[in-house]
Order: C-alpha cells, then sequence, then structure tokens
C-alpha cells in the first residue's frame, strides 16, 4: 500500500517498523509493508510457493543473466502510473515472465528471451455468461502454437463495483479452443465455488499469451451483467450435438475406453472416434444406455467403417452406430453389420446421419 | 482436382478428385505409400501438404482405407484420416510393411465441428438392384446423393463368392445411382471366417462407372465375397 509523503519523513529514507520511505527523484514514497492475509486456500497457497519460488530463482542466476533481465527490462522503457512514469526492473520482469511460463505449464527460464511476445487480444463471437454456463463461443485461433489462452475473472459482490479489474483470479489456461468454444463453467465453479447469480457483475480478462515467453502485455477486458442468454446476440444457451464419454452409464457388458461423436450439418452428418469392448455376453457388439443427451438426439444411425484393435488382427467390421434419446429408448448401439465382428474394435469417421 | 506436391514419406506428387466448401469437403484418390522409404521409417504419421488455398485447415476425424500388397488377399483396414494445420494426416500401421508398396484410398468426407443448432433430416435416395443372375441383394444399404458428391455404404446379403461363382468380372446394375460418379474404392470381402493367425481382411478394388459397379477377385483366391461383403465411401460428382 502506497502512503502520500509526510514533511515528517522528508529525506528520510530506510524502514521503521512496517513504513519505509525511498526517495525517488524529489518525491518521497512511503509504503507500509504489505502482509498477506492468513487466509490459506489451495490456490493462494500455490500461488505464493509460485511467486517464492520464481524470486529465489532470480537469486540463483549468473549475473551475466541477470545483466541480460536488465537490458531487456530497461528496453521497456516507462510506463505511467499513479506515482508517475515508471520502469520495469530485470528482476520484476524476470518474476513476471517466469510466474506467467510456469502458470502455463512451462520451467524457469534463466536466460532473458531475444525477443518479447507479448499476449495478445482476442476476437470471439459470443459469450454465455449465466448462472449454469460460462462459455465463449466462435474463438478465432491466434495463429501461433505456443500461444495459450489465459482467462481470469472477478464475479463482484455489488453491481456498482468498478475498478476492480486488479481482484481478477486466473481461472483457466486452456492451450486452445474447441472448435471455437472455450467452455469454463466447470473451472469457474472450481475456482470461486458458487454459481454467477442474475445481474451479478463480473470483469473478466482474457488473452492468448506465448507460453514459452510468458509476457503478459495486453489483454481483452469484460465487464458484463449476467443474464440468461447470450451477451452478443441475445440467444438462449444451445449445447453442442455431442456425446461423449461421460455420459455412458458404465455397465457389466460392455465397456468404452473413448467416446466421441459429434453432428454437423450438411444436412445431419457425425463425425467420431469409437473404441468399445464388449467384456459379457455373445452379441455382436456393445450397449451402453446414458444420462442423457442434447434434444437434438433423438434416432441417429451411422453405418461406418471399424476395425478391431491390433491385438484383435485388425479385422474389418461394418459398425452400425445408433444413437436413441427419445421416449422409447436412451441407448447408444454399436452393432458389427459387416465383416467379422471382434469384441474389442474401433470404429471412427465421419458420415451421413441416417433414420 | 488437387495435387498434393510433397509430403513426409517421399511419396510420389498424389492428385485427388475434390469437392470443397466451407464447412464440408470430399477427397477421391489414391497413395502409394513406400514402407522401405527412410523418411517412411521416420514418422509416425503420414502427413501430405494441402495446397494453400485448401480453404479447411482443420477438420474432425475421417477415415481412409489402407490396402496392403499382401499375396491374393490384399489383406487392409480401414486408417483414421483428419486435417490438421493445412496437412492431410493419416494414421500409420506397420502390420503389412514387409510386402511392399501399400495403397491407401481416400474416399471420405471432412467436415467441421462446433454447430449448435437443429438439423434437417438426410434425404436418403432409394435404389434397386437390376442384376437378374441372382449374386447381389442388398441387406442394408444408405445412399445419399447431393448436386456434387454421393454418400454410398451398403452391406449385402447376397454377393459374388469364388467358391460359388469364380473369380468375375463382376457387375452391380443399379437403378438410380448417379452415372456420372467415377470412383475406384476398397470393397471388404471377407468370408466372415476368423483365423487368428491373419492380419486384416481381405479387400479388392471396384470401380463404379456409369452407375455400375465392377470387380473381380485375383485368380487362386479362396473363400473370397459372399454375405458380409460391404463397401462405404464418399465420392465427388462429375
Amino acid at each position: 500500500m502506497k502512503l502520500r509523503p509526510s514533511i515528517a519523513f522528508d529525506s528520510f529514507s530506510g524502514s521503521a517498523g512496517n513504513v519505509t520511505a525511498r526517495k525517488v527523484g524529489d518525491n518521497t514514497y512511503l509504503s507500509s509493508r504489505s502482509k498477506h492475509s492468513k487466509k490459506k486456500t489451495t490456490y493462494q497457497a500455490e500461488r505464493r510457493c509460485r511467486f517464492s519460488e520464481t524470486t529465489r530463482g532470480y537469486s540463483k542466476i549468473t549475473e551475466e543473466q541477470r545483466l541480460g533481465w536488465i537490458s531487456l527490462a530497461q528496453s521497456l522503457g516507462t510506463y505511467p502510473t499513479s506515482t508517475g512514469q515508471v520502469s520495469i526492473t530485470g528482476h520484476n520482469l524476470f518474476v513476471a515472465i517466469n510466474s506467467y511460463r510456469k502458470i502455463c505449464g512451462k520451467g524457469q527460464r534463466d536466460d532473458a528471451p531475444d525477443v518479447l511476445r507479448p499476449s495478445h487480444y482476442i476476437a470471439y463471437d459470443d459469450l454465455w455468461l449465466t448462472p449454469e454456463h460460462v462459455v465463449f463461443t466462435g474463438l478465432r485461433p491466434s495463429g501461433n502454437p505456443d500461444d495459450v489462452l489465459l482467462i481470469e475473472m472477478y464475479p463482484a459482490s455489488s453491481p456498482g463495483a468498478t475498478k476492480s479489474w486488479n481482484k481478477t483470479a486466473i481461472v483457466a489456461v486452456r492451450p486452445t479452443a474447441d472448435w471455437g468454444d472455450i467452455d469454463i463453467s466447470k473451472a469457474f465453479l472450481d475456482k470461486f465455488g458458487f454459481p454467477l447469480t442474475i445481474g451479478q457483475l463480473v470483469f473478466i480478462k482474457i488473452c492468448w499469451i506465448d507460453s514459452e515467453c510468458g509476457y503478459l502485455k495486453w489483454f481483452t477486458m469484460l465487464s458484463l451483467t449476467v443474464r440468461e442468454s447470450s451477451q452478443q446476440h441475445g440467444e438462449e444457451y444451445t449445447p453442442r450435438a455431442a456425446v461423449t464419454e461421460e455420459v455412458l452409464i458404465p455397465n457389466t457388458y460392455s465397456e468404452s475406453e473413448g467416446f466421441d461423436y459429434e453432428m454437423s450439418p450438411g444436412s445431419k452428418m457425425a463425425s467420431n472416434d469409437i473404441t468399445a469392448k464388449r467384456t459379457q455376453g455373445y452379441s455382436a457388439g456393445c450397449e451402453f444406455r446414458h444420462t442423457g443427451l442434447p434434444d437434438v438426439f433423438d434416432f441417429e444411425r451411422t453405418d461406418q467403417w471399424g476395425r478391431a484393435t491390433e491385438e484383435n488382427g485388425y479385422y474389418i467390421q461394418c459398425v452400425e452406430v445408433l444413437i436413441q434419446n427419445n421416449n422409447f429408448d436412451k441407448k447408444i448401439t454399436l452393432s458389427c453389420r459387416g465383416g467379422i465382428f471382434q469384441p474389442h474394435f474401433e470404429t471412427f469417421g465421419t458420415y451421413y446421419v441416417t433414420r | 482436382m488437387i495435387t498434393l506436391l510433397t509430403n513426409n514419406f517421399s511419396g510420389a506428387a498424389v492428385t485427388l478428385k475434390d469437392y470443397r466448401s466451407a464447412d464440408i469437403c470430399v477427397l477421391n484418390g489414391k497413395i502409394t505409400v513406400d514402407p522401405t522409404a527412410a523418411a517412411y521409417i521416420a514418422a509416425g504419421r503420414l502427413e501430405l501438404d494441402l495446397p494453400s488455398d485448401f480453404v479447411m485447415k482443420k477438420s474432425a476425424m475421417s477415415s481412409a482405407v489402407l490396402m496392403s500388397n499382401a499375396p491374393i488377399y490384399r489383406y487392409g483396414t480401414p486408417l483414421r484420416c483428419w486435417i490438421e494445420n493445412g496437412k492431410l494426416c493419416i494414421e500409420k500401421i506397420n502390420a503389412w510393411d514387409s510386402f511392399g508398396n501399400y495403397e491407401i484410398y481416400i474416399a471420405s468426407a471432412f467436415i467441421t465441428r462446433g454447430y449448435r443448432g437443429d438439423f434437417q433430416e438426410t434425404p436418403q435416395k432409394g435404389l434397386q438392384i437390376l442384376n437378374t443372375d441372382g449374386y447381389f441383394s442388398f441387406d442394408t444399404y444408405r445412399c445419399v446423393v447431393t448436386d456434387y458428391f454421393v454418400f454410398f455404404t451398403a452391406y449385402f446379403r447376397t454377393f459374388p463368392q469364388t467358391e460359388t461363382v469364380g473369380y468375375g468380372p463382376f457387375t452391380l446394375k443399379m437403378n438410380g445411382f448417379p452415372t456420372d460418379v467415377n470412383v475406384e474404392i476398397p470393397i471388404v470381402v471377407t468370408n466372415g471366417a476368423y483365423n487368428r493367425e491373419q492380419k486384416g481382411t481381405p479387400l479388392c478394388s471396384g470401380t463404379f462407372l456409369n452407375g455400375e459397379l465392377t470387380f473381380s477377385y485375383p485368380a487362386g483366391a479362396h473363400n473370397m465375397g459372399g454375405s458380409r461383403s460391404f463397401f462405404n465411401f464418399f465420392a465427388v460428382r462429375g
């Protein structure tokens, strides 16, 4: 916390108790020594640990490496703050870059990078910020394979909150968007422990950051109010027509080792990649009941290439994938219709969905 | 037609027949692979560079079919195939490398994902087998015909079998299938028997031309064809 200069401390430099005075040019600044709160959530502990580790890392690098960081910091020039134009120190730049590298899952960088590739803004089509969903759609790819998405959020307790940008916390770091979607609904709940409420004000900072470089500079800032429909187009949330492993109910006759299925228009096509195993019985296929699918699923059938797994000789089979999600049944059936059935098999590809 | 000039397995340039739109593309063609090439041996997967003007840079999972050079039966299996970073990527399986050069048939559609909304039902085309020789009868078929390409999959109740009708050539004549489709496809011609020592399933190639499918079995083959034979492909029209 910064304190206003005082006549009593004019020309004084040094610390007394929790107060430190320093002189910069003609001004004297007093700072109170900040202490973190006694709260110790896992997230806070991780963050403090990361900060301490990174700070210690600077003391362990060579003098030559330190000079490299100082030189790089000086090349960045100055930037305005409430106390005037300031510049970043080599130490702070080292800590900043290595902190973000660690957040992105990378190790410590001892040498200053030759070039700083700053984070940059995102472009997207729409955003659902509802009590159930926090989902960006139509996110444009960054073009840099090292870029990851860094998302920070702060759900304000008051709808009139301002100046809360420094309260955002990292909610998710994602290597890429899923066909333009970034679904951070679960990550948000994991982070804050409670869902959003209608009318709540949310501060979001989001950017593409180069995970190798770790230099956070530009980011998209969104201050939005939670509502039932999407932020840009006012549309109700519609899930993608997808089936994943999570909705399959385990049973003793069939085992799924991977289930990724999604429908796309044109007029109705499906792309999928499925590995399954019949573990009991004599049927030429597998069957799974599901916990519920998006409403667009009713009675969807594809006939597709399949093959036994490597240990079963790659025998080819024609697999009918039938998805039922109606009043009559809620199940997914994989049946061998041609070729030779082997109980452990894979089926994949893109096909028309027919009735 | 598009030509894929370069790849990561020292293969020759490949020309594929294509239909392209923003959301779907259909590719037809055959790729020859030399499993003794050093680049092939080093590759984790096969990658062919698509032309720079190829709009779809990334696709959902699709498929291709490997047809080996194993004597007579040309055993093979389907392979995963997809578009990634402007490359056509194909899963690599080494099971038949010892038989020399093999072929990969591409007769597939590539689509994107991420759609939210409703769907229209797929209109199907009814077909009628015109053969009077009794060699062919469908168990089930699905045929979708658009202005630019077709999708056709069929598994058969009756299909020519070497033991009963010899080696062909055989022609499946149909009423209703577009006459402007010219494509070579792999046909699964298993006899339904399982052999623990065998890798893959016997395949033969067939050609759709003028609305008819023509194929034959290799001399000396036993138990090829019969019920449970099937094919599954997308093909560009015109």
